[in-house]
């Protein structure tokens, strides 16, 4: 399996320590796959329509978006989702919402605009490295459909 | 005293204009009223001039006078009588309406506008003062002057006090009900209304008053002035005696009528008395009439008042209501999003504890592989147990608890921002589920729960009130008495449209002091007693208000406790629903 066509995780989530837990969990749970994070919504936008510092990013292969909702700035999670799933050529990128937030109407909100998935983060730390499993196991079935070619 | 010398100086033009003007009218109501003259030339059934005398000393005030006994004087003087007596006759007339003008202002306190019955009777009175004084000094001066007879003395003066009172009396209110409102404004059906009414008396009059002496019907015009009265104010009512009156006395003079036949004094006070009766009945009616309208047209007011005044208090009330719903919403979701943004961190805390507890983990495991030597092996391990281990676990506990209690205001937020059903609630078939998903906690602490054979049914949000009732239980539940055997009675009643629940236990009971805490958040009272967040009591609060209701507590220490919950009542709805949404009959059966 060559590197360059692995799907590439792209974290967008404020919070450092988040970003950190998932990337250390992810890893944990088998996870290999190049993880790349922004901390703000216009540079999620950014890196996924390659733009500005991302021109020239490395990596033309799939991306996953595992996306905050609650993000300072212009750009929050919502907005971010929305821009992705209006995109004809982006759109198809599956974005799994994980985010503190439980309120229904936003998760509705989340499901009307695209998104694949929506999990709460978990306080507790065992849930959430469950959570984060779940993510990992989610991956892994997303990703074969998108190409076809690699099946057995 | 309406003496003129108060004001001498202000004898001004109009003044004088004002008395000539009531000389002029004097003068010519005189000659008015001689025409209506039944014999002798001084002696008619009414004479007008003294009503419109009076009304000129009571509008414009006693100090017009010198008209009044200058009209006197001429009306007098041109019936060819004497000078002397003319003059003694004049000056007699005009004391006479002063004094009974003084009498209506200062003793009866006369409205001008005729607006009370007592007025009516005050100018009753006024007219027999001064019919009083002029006739008495009338036959007086006619007696000196040698006019009359002394047989004809007690006849004259009779005569003369009739015309003189009657003249007020159907004068004097006619001028007074036009001088109080002289507008024409009847339009439509009423304007309709005072054409048939005057038609109707023209042609009633012509029948009754010209007609054959032997045709008694002179009573018939009395439905047509009560119509007046009880239809249209005192000046209309007035207007219709008065012309009824003058048709009256025409239709005698000239021989026709119900009063022309028999002795002359038999008629003339046959005359006078229906007269009388003609104008006094149906004015003391519209007066009457007239008040009543005020009275209604004030409690009217008052009414309309009151109703402002209920409905500007109402809508107060409304807007301070929105207001505070709100505040509340605001608050609401004020603790919604800090609960949410402090949960950020917190996934950190908690996450990194367990980082910080893997890699405990790993390094114990690699300082076991390494060959250390035995004491530093020994202070390590102490480090990473005692130092490190402890350390995590308190942080560990903290963060814990940090979460319930997050947890715990994310729930109450919740219960403050759901949406509640508004449906008729079989509260019987609510608490049984209740008691029933409690059976474990119930069956654990060793109480009795006791649910009464009936509950009133209740208008709400069955999952919410099931809530209230699994709180409170779980709450006696907790406070038991350790060695009673614990009882928990759960009852109800419906009074008006309020149901009224109540959860009473035998537990440790609350203290006086702790009492109004007790529905406040993260209030604990016996912490030892029971985990959770103190939210409980909050909650049912929260739930309670919500739904319009009220809960209390009543409670002593060490002797047990006693929630009273009340809700709407749904009495008398058919249909009910249950907690499950299922219809059901009528749980009273």
């Amino acid at each position: 399996m060559a590197e360059e066509h692995r799907v590439t995780i792209l974290i967008v989530d404020d919070d450092e320590g988040h970003t950190e837990l998932v990337r250390r969990n992810l890893r944990r749970t088998g996870i290999s796959n190049p993880i790349a994070s922004v901390d703000n919504g216009s540079d999620a936008l950014d890196y996924v329509f390659c733009h500005g510092v991302y021109a020239n990013r490395p990596g033309n292969g799939e991306l996953l978006i595992l996306l905050d909702l609650r993000m300072p700035g212009g750009h929050d999670g919502v907005e971010v989702l929305r821009q992705i799933k209006v995109d004809p050529k982006a759109k198809s990128i599956p974005v799994i919402v994980l985010t503190t937030t439980d309120d229904p109407r936003e998760i509705n909100h989340c499901y009307e605009l695209g998104c694949n998935v929506y999990i709460t983060k978990p306080i507790e730390p065992s849930a959430f490295i469950e959570a984060i499993q779940r993510v990992g196991l989610m991956m892994s079935v997303m990703r074969m459909p998108t190409d076809p070619a690699r099946l057995p | 005293m309406t003496d003129p010398r108060a004001k001498p100086t202000r004898l001004g033009v109009r003044y004088v204009a004002t008395a000539a003007a009531l000389s002029v009218v004097y003068f010519g109501a005189a000659k008015f009223g001689l025409s209506f003259a039944f014999t002798t030339k001084q002696v008619t059934a009414v004479w007008p001039p003294t009503g419109v005398a009076v009304v000129a000393l009571l509008l414009f005030g006693s100090r017009v006078w010198p008209g009044l006994l200058l009209g006197a004087f001429a009306a007098n003087a041109t019936q060819g009588e004497p000078i002397a007596t003319a003059t003694g006759i004049a000056i007699g007339n005009t004391v006479g309406l002063i004094v009974a003008a003084f009498v209506l202002r200062r003793v009866v306190r006369f409205d001008n506008t005729l607006a009370r019955l007592r007025d009516v009777i005050g100018l009753l009175l006024g007219a027999i003062v001064a019919a009083t004084i002029t006739a008495s000094n009338g036959v007086a001066n006619l007696a000196l002057g040698g006019i009359i007879p002394s047989s004809a003395y007690g006849s004259v003066w009779r005569v003369w006090w009739m015309g003189d009172a009657m003249g007020i009396l159907l004068v004097a209110p006619v001028l007074l009900g036009w001088a109080a409102d002289r507008s024409l404004a009847w339009r439509g059906w009423r304007a309709l209304e005072v054409v048939a009414l005057f038609a109707t008396l023209a042609v009633g009059c012509q029948v009754i008053f010209q007609g054959p002496p032997q045709l008694q019907i002179q009573n018939a015009v009395f439905p047509l002035t009560i119509w007046c009265a009880l239809r249209f104010g005192v000046r209309e009512t007035a207007t219709i005696a008065a012309i009824i009156s003058g048709m009256a006395v025409w239709g005698t003079a000239h021989g026709r009528g119900p009063f022309a036949t028999g002795a002359l004094d038999d008629r003339l006070a046959l005359l006078e008395v229906f007269m009388a009766i003609a104008v006094i009945g149906p004015l003391s009616l519209s007066v009457a009439m007239s008040e009543r309208r005020r009275a209604e047209d004030a409690l009217q007011r008052a009414h309309d008042e009151l109703e402002r005044r209920v409905s500007d208090r109402t809508a107060a009330l409304a807007a301070a209501n929105t207001e505070l719903a709100s505040k509340n919403e605001e608050v609401e979701a004020f603790v919604y999003i800090v609960s949410h943004d402090l949960r950020a961190p917190l996934v950190n805390l908690q996450g990194f504890s367990k980082e910080l507890q893997l890699s405990f983990g790993e390094l114990s495991a690699k300082l076991r592989e390494a060959s250390l030597p035995a004491n530093v092996q020994r202070d390590v391990e102490a480090i990473l147990k005692d130092g490190m281990g402890g350390a995590l676990r308190f942080i560990t506990a903290s963060t814990s608890k940090f979460e319930r209690l997050i947890e715990a205001l994310l729930h109450l937020s919740r219960h403050g921002r759901e949406k509640y059903r508004a449906e008729v609630v079989d509260v019987g078939a609510v608490v049984e589920l209740t008691v029933a998903s409690l059976r474990q906690s119930i069956a654990a602490s060793g109480a009795t729960v006791s649910v009464a054979a009936s509950l009133p049914t209740a208008l709400g949000d069955a999952t919410a009130i099931g809530q209230v009732f699994s709180n409170l239980i779980e709450n006696a539940l907790h406070y038991l008495r350790s060695g009673t055997p614990g009882v928990i009675e759960i009852g109800g009643e419906t009074s008006g449209s309020v149901a009224h629940y109540w959860v009473r236990d035998n537990g440790v009971g609350i203290g006086a002091s702790a009492l109004p805490r007790l529905f406040q958040v993260f209030q604990r009272f016996h912490p030892h007693m029971a985990p959770g967040e103190g939210m409980g009591l909050a909650i049912v609060k929260r739930v309670i208000e919500r739904h319009g209701g009220q809960v209390r507590a009543q409670s002593k220490a060490g002797a047990g406790t006693t929630f009273h919950v009340t809700l709407p009542a749904a009495a008398g709805t058919k249909g009910l629903i249950d907690g499950r949404g299922t219809p059901r009959h009528d749980p009273h059966r």
